[in-house]
């Protein structure tokens, strides 16, 4: 008899704790994000005009100009802004009717050409290896300028989209 | 053999308190079902981004069950932090006004409520609410690379 009641109470208890668990509940769901990594960009080859007469015009074609390489998430859409491209070296000594290429690739046969201007933006999307490219030439124009070595960075801005 | 009936007696209490807990919310269970995770989506380091609780993509969701017009509790177990890549974790924080109630279930109608505390909702007539919660995560400067995430757990019950 005592055993009977015992097995009673045990199967009534665990009735009771079911019950309660119907006056509570929970749900859970996830906070997520991507963090993509920091975007670099590196001048890897300079725009080099050599050595030009005093008098002169040379123009390097972007494929054989000034090369960055851009390093961020593979596959991510970004903005690729000509933040500064210098009007002159010198006094009297010009620069100017800039090219670009850009390419997924690290080399400009088969890349696209574009029109760089100061301040104007490039829309691209990184290769998947995360890598792009960029080249830019110009032409040199001297008329009179200063003997000497002359240099004047390029600038470019690379934000993601 | 005497002490059989005392222990039946208690059996006893415990069957007519069991029921009465449940006919008191009408025996309907009450329910959370996590509907769409909080996603802020790409972040890159050192740039604090913030979701809001009226995002109708980002923000979190958890849909309600519980006894028609039926005040219920709620309280959030929100992550200080997320977890990423090789153990690393990545701040995120919640504000006095990052959660909503919703009787009705949709995103422009909240009621904000502070999701660090517990809240004091009423199910609307057909027993139905929802919850939205926003967020900020704050990645690091330095902070590495690629995917992270946590849990949050939301928890309801009856008065």
């Amino acid at each position: 008899m005592l055993l009977r009641s015992l097995a009673a109470l045990t199967m009534l208890t665990a009735a009771s704790a079911g019950s309660a668990a119907h006056a509570q509940s929970s749900g859970s769901a996830v906070v997520q994000l991507t963090l993509l990594p920091s975007l670099t960009v590196t001048g890897t080859q300079d725009l080099e005009f050599g050595t030009v007469a005093g008098f002169s015009s040379t123009t390097v074609l972007a494929r054989d100009g000034g090369r960055f390489t851009i390093q961020g998430q593979s596959n991510a859409p970004v903005v690729i802004e000509m933040t500064q491209l210098p009007s002159s070296l010198a006094p009297n000594l010009a620069l100017g009717a800039w090219t670009g290429l850009h390419n997924r690739s690290p080399g400009p046969g088969s890349a696209t050409a574009f029109a760089p201007a100061p301040g104007a933006a490039l829309s691209a999307v990184l290769h998947n290896n995360g890598r792009y490219f960029i080249w830019l030439g110009a032409t040199l124009t001297a008329t009179g300028a200063p003997l000497g070595p002359h240099s004047a960075p390029i600038v470019i801005t690379v934000g993601y989209n | 053999m005497r002490t059989a009936p005392p222990l039946l007696a208690l059996g006893c209490l415990c069957l007519l308190a069991s029921p009465a807990s449940a006919q008191g919310h009408g025996g309907r269970p009450i329910r959370v079902l996590g509907v769409r995770a909080l996603t802020f989506g790409s972040l890159i380091a050192g740039a604090p981004s913030s979701v809001l609780r009226t995002d109708p993509a980002r923000a979190g969701q958890f849909d309600l069950m519980a006894q028609n017009r039926e005040v219920v509790l709620v309280s959030f177990s929100l992550p200080s932090a997320m977890s990423g890549p090789a153990g690393a974790s990545l701040p995120v924080m919640f504000s006095g006004t990052d959660a909503g109630f919703s009787q009705e279930q949709t995103i422009g109608d909240q009621v904000a409520f502070d999701p660090r505390t517990t809240y004091t909702g009423t199910m609307s007539r057909q027993g139905r609410a929802s919850i939205f919660l926003g967020g900020t995560a704050m990645p690091a400067f330095n902070q590495p690379p690629g995917n992270y995430s946590g849990t949050v757990t939301l928890t309801i019950a009856y008065p």
